[in-house]
């Protein structure tokens, strides 16, 4: 009895030993940590724009960050990934927006910050729009940089890890148009889950941020299963093009004709409604069910005849 | 008889009862005494981090202020995703040393990159170079263009044959986040050269954490000057819209 009062100290002390052991971290890496990943702003200027950002280092070494403000638009693939614009295609608009930002760090403004292991900072980041500010929707990261000087006396590649926060800022009257330019799945399922296809295309001059639900009912018209759509951000003139992994229905057994019902909202007030038909038949069930029969008949007939 | 219970079976087992009761006691003092320095250091940690800038709800800092400075009192009201999970990105490595370089020999380095999306729908990993690799005369070993001539900062290609020279890069999973161009083994690309005003190139795009292994190649022809060859590359993370 002793023996096995001793064998669960031992066991408790040597799982109180693995689970608090600090993990050990690569010495030489780097690891960060933002919170928001993306600001939406809506303003009517002039105004003076605050928003928090803050910022973690992850890592047991201390780190010095600087930052950099990189403007983006909507990449072709319309999968909601961002594209970043060359310095040489930045507009007069883009020069003039960017030198309003400000990163403070306790109201003042900063080009570095330095953090060290574990240390968070809570940043703001300051927006100042004049009077005369073009109503205009501006997309930008602020991305922080690592800022390491290491040498080797040997060939090398320095290595600087950037994190992003990005920012959509909509200045003025927005005016906000979207359309459903595909709901859809195959015409015949044979079995679930089912994946859908939805587009969504922003015709308006400003960002929108949509979200929404699929109802699927059945031929009696019963709701037999609901899909929720996360949230997505959709930039001005472009459209989003989202996974079918994102947008799938997870019932397996399907049989019969199905209607799919999408509802869809941006803005908070705007909605949008797109219904379709799909048929259902489980052929791989419905093939074994028919060799099964045959060969049930086929057993009674020659056993009929014996 | 089988159910009969010896004569001090109650007694043994009250024992037993206080022998284990009395080791499990100390086994969860001892796993508390260890972990409550962890919970009060957390704890420390997370007091120091307000300022009068912030309102700290549960973990969440997030605060939206809009103002007009010439009448404080018209407030705009716009709004951010609140309570949101952060974004996280890691890399193991600061440096990458490729040692002596030496004529139709590769070398290979690998750096894992590490991907945590929060509450966003996915992410991006932008990368480029500042320049090729060069020395301090300006010499340069150039980006490959790999077997066939054919790779770049925007297509792959097969890179196996050591008599094609230059540094490049590969993503090694097979699957994404890695983009379609690595399914075939041993292709590679070129980074985007910052210097030349190659645009940045999403090299991974997710959905949800991820590892992924970057691995990096230099191979130098026998006409390379024998020198000390280095260049910077970068790494940004971002989320998906």
């Amino acid at each position: 009895m002793r023996n096995l009062g001793v064998k669960i100290l031992i066991i408790a002390a040597v799982f109180t030993v693995f689970v608090m052991l600090p993990k050990i971290a690569d010495a030489d890496g780097y690891s960060l940590e933002i919170n928001p990943g993306i600001i939406k702003i809506k303003a009517s200027p002039p105004a003076l724009v605050k928003t928090g950002i803050r910022i973690k280092n992850l890592s047991d070494n201390p780190i010095e960050l600087g930052y950099i403000l990189k403007p983006f638009v909507a990449s072709e693939k319309n999968s909601g990934q961002i594209k970043y614009l060359l310095y040489s295609d930045y507009t007069s608009k883009n020069f003039n927006f960017l030198q309003r930002i400000k990163v403070l760090e306790d109201n003042q403004a900063i080009s570095k910050i330095i953090l060290s292991p574990k240390q968070e900072k809570n940043l703001t980041i300051l927006i100042d729009l004049p009077q005369e500010e073009e109503q205009a929707d501006h997309y930008f990261s602020i991305v922080f940089l690592t800022q390491s000087q290491e040498k080797l006396d040997s060939n090398y590649s320095r290595i600087i890890e950037g994190i992003g926060t990005n920012v959509l800022v909509s200045i003025g009257t927005n005016q906000y148009k979207a359309l459903i330019r595909d709901f859809s799945t195959s015409v015949f399922v044979s079995q679930g889950p089912v994946k859908f296809n939805l587009k969504i295309e922003n015709i308006g001059k400003n960002f929108i941020t949509t979200s929404g639900y699929i109802i699927i009912d059945n031929i009696f018209g019963q709701t037999v299963g609901k899909i929720d759509i996360k949230p997505a951000n959709i930039l001005g003139k472009s459209t989003l093009e989202i996974l079918k992994d994102d947008v799938v229905w997870q019932e397996k057994f399907l049989l019969g004709i199905y209607t799919a019902k999408l509802y869809l909202n941006y803005d908070d007030s705007t909605s949008l409604y797109r219904e379709f038909r799909f048929i259902t038949i489980p052929i791989k069930i419905l093939a074994i069910l028919t060799i099964a029969g045959f060969i049930i008949i086929f057993i009674k007939n020659r056993s009929k005849t014996h | 008889m089988w159910l009969k219970k010896p004569k001090n079976f109650a007694k043994k087992n009250n024992r037993f009862m206080k022998i284990t009761s009395s080791y499990l006691k100390t086994a969860l003092v001892l796993i508390f005494l260890t972990i409550y320095p962890f919970l009060l250091s957390q704890r420390i940690a997370a007091q120091t981090i307000s300022n009068q800038i912030y309102t700290i709800q549960g973990g969440d800092i997030e605060e939206k202020t809009l103002t007009n400075p010439k009448d404080p009192g018209n407030k705009t009201a716009y709004g951010n995703d609140s309570h949101s999970q952060p974004f996280s990105f890691s890399i193991s490595s600061n440096i990458i040393d490729y040692g002596p370089l030496t004529p139709t020999n590769p070398v290979y380095r690998t750096i894992d990159l590490v991907i945590s999306k929060g509450s966003s729908r996915g992410y991006s990993v932008f990368a480029f170079a500042n320049r090729e690799l060069s020395d301090v005369n300006n010499n340069s070993i150039p980006d490959t263009t790999c077997d066939n001539g054919t790779c770049s900062e925007t297509s792959s290609a097969q890179w196996s044959g050591n008599l094609s020279f230059g540094f490049g890069y590969r993503c090694e999973i097979e699957a994404p986040p890695c983009s379609k161009d690595f399914l075939i083994e041993n292709s590679f690309k070129q980074f985007a050269n910052d210097s030349k005003s190659e645009p940045f190139r999403s090299i991974l795009n997710g959905i949800d954490y991820k590892k992924a292994q970057i691995k990096f190649k230099v191979n130098i022809s026998g006409t390379q000057a024998r020198s000390n060859y280095s260049n910077t590359i970068t790494f940004i993370a971002v989320p998906a819209l």
